[in-house]
């Protein structure tokens, strides 16, 4: 997992928790990088996990809604950070763009990145299906993405996740609503 | 007391990993930088390989060009074997006749010359009644005005000889340093005619209709191949006897050469295909299959021009290529 999610991630806690609960996390959870973390490098997704569970233990909350409420963070970070993927764009034709534009994009900056893809039905105006696939199953910080996405182009949005069984890795359906 | 030196070793745990952090993207940034650096020289060293792989292209493309020439000129050789041939034979001859009747001139000569030199005037009817009747045996008048004959003879088939040469020079060399040379397209047309006419004689009669033109700046000896190709070409696609019709005009700041046929025609599915290299309809070892492709490639590239084809299968075709006359502004100021 690339270094920035991690960045986000301190960056989320420090704000929402405070230092004190971050130290913490590292403390508990005893990460190899130490929790030193730079955006261009590579760092294991377990360390992502275990400090979600951790957090989840500290907090009480469910640590769906942590990796959930971590995209929603995310997502005006990044869009901050590149605002070339959302400038002049409505959500809709934002959301059409992560598969072949923003993936492709990012694959460029970093080649060795593990990304999910997506497919497309584009079912009406509203209305957009997309599948998420991936070896990973991290349904629930795309979830989080597409609502900061939602926030972001100042739109509300209702999401149904449906999972499809699979012989790899994860595949979910997410059925959106743009209102 | 304790929770603020708390607060601190945490801040001071936290510094040090923004401190490491930083260490770390300062490596990466280094690393990065070189590599950076290896694959700029990487570029540029396949960039000087490329413009070497360049360079070598277009001096096998000149070679290609310049065989294709050669080649079409073996295909035209035995014709101008002839075409030497027929004027050396009948010059030999006339030289052999004047050789044998030499020798009567020079005993007319002499007999002249013992004429010059009588003393006694008794003598001068004698010698001239002898000069009379070697002239009477001899057939002297008839030798004169023979070899009159056989001189103007001679000195045209030597001049048809010269022109064939010199038709053959223009068209095996190879441009000077591929240099633009102003010339005029009604003159490169003749010099290709006096090339190909043997070969294409008995097939076809060639009817000019050449408007006067302005001199233009071009590659001669590439267009005498194009017009040679698109002659040849024309000539073969007749049958028997028929007329290849070679007309120029000057139009829109273009020179426009129309070489017309009334030969058997190219079919739709041929027409596609006609500039393709190595694409030939003739038999094998007839046709090199680049001489239209080539020609393609020496008016659009190297003239900045055009060539159409328009064709009806039975009706014959008609080639018309447009040369623009200011190729030196198009190129700018360099001799491509």
């Amino acid at each position: 997992m690339k270094g920035i999610v991690f960045t986000i991630f301190n960056k989320m806690i420090e704000d929402n928790f405070g230092l004190e609960v971050w130290d913490g996390l590292i403390e508990r959870t005893k990460p190899k990088s130490e929790g030193v973390y730079t955006t261009a490098e590579t760092y294991p997704e377990a360390e992502l996990l275990n400090y979600v569970v951790a957090l989840s233990e500290t907090t009480n909350i469910d640590a769906y809604d942590l990796i959930k409420t971590f995209g929603e963070f995310t997502f005006p970070i990044l869009a901050e950070k590149y605002p070339v993927f959302v400038e002049g764009k409505e959500l809709k034709e934002f959301l059409l763009s992560v598969h072949d534009v923003i993936h492709v994009e990012v694959l460029k900056l970093y080649p060795e990145a593990q990304l999910p893809t997506f497919t497309y039905e584009d079912v009406s105006e509203n209305k957009l299906v997309m599948i998420y696939e991936s070896k990973n199953d991290l349904r629930a910080f795309a979830e989080g993405l597409i609502n900061g996405a939602a926030s972001f182009f100042k739109k509300g949005i209702n999401q149904e996740l449906q999972e499809i069984n699979v012989e790899d890795g994860f595949c979910v359906k997410f059925t959106l609503l743009i209102s | 007391m304790t929770t603020e030196l708390q607060e601190i070793a945490i801040l001071k745990k936290a510094l040090e990993r923004e401190k490491k952090a930083r260490q770390i993207s300062e490596e990466l940034l280094e690393s990065k930088s070189r590599e950076l650096y290896f694959a700029k020289e990487k570029i540029a060293n396949q960039y000087k390989e490329l413009e070497g792989v360049l360079e070598k292209l277009k001096e096998q493309q000149t070679m290609l060009v310049q065989s294709e020439k050669m080649a079409s000129i073996g295909q035209l050789s035995a014709g101008i074997a002839h075409e030497i041939n027929n004027p050396i034979g009948f010059i030999k001859s006339n030289i052999e006749n004047f050789k044998e009747v030499t020798p009567t001139i020079l005993g007319l000569f002499n007999l002249y010359n013992e004429f010059l030199k009588i003393e006694k005037i008794d003598s001068f009817k004698e010698k001239l009644d002898e000069i009379e009747s070697y002239k009477e045996k001899n057939d002297i008048n008839f030798i004169f005005e023979d070899i009159t004959g056989l001189l103007d003879e001679t000195v045209e088939g030597l001049d048809r000889v010269r022109e064939i040469v010199s038709g053959l020079n223009n068209f095996s060399h190879i441009d000077e340093g591929d240099k633009l040379i102003h010339a005029n397209i009604n003159d490169l047309i003749d010099s290709t005619i006096k090339v190909v006419k043997n070969e294409i004689q008995y097939k076809a009669e060639i009817k000019k209709e050449y408007s006067a033109l302005p001199s233009i700046d071009c590659y001669p000896g590439q267009l005498n191949q194009v017009f040679m190709n698109l002659i040849v070409n024309a000539s073969q696609a007749i049958k028997e006897l028929g007329i290849i019709i070679v007309k120029t005009s000057f139009e829109d700041d273009h020179v426009v050469i129309r070489i017309e046929d009334n030969g058997s025609g190219i079919s739709s599915k041929n027409i596609k295909k006609l500039f393709t290299p190595f694409f030939t309809t003739k038999e094998v070892g007839d046709g090199t299959g680049l001489g239209l492709s080539i020609s393609y490639s020496i008016v659009k590239n190297k003239h900045k021009g055009s060539i159409q084809i328009e064709s009806e299968e039975g009706k014959g075709s008609v080639f018309s290529i447009r040369i623009p006359t200011n190729l030196k502004s198009i190129n700018g100021t360099r001799d491509e």
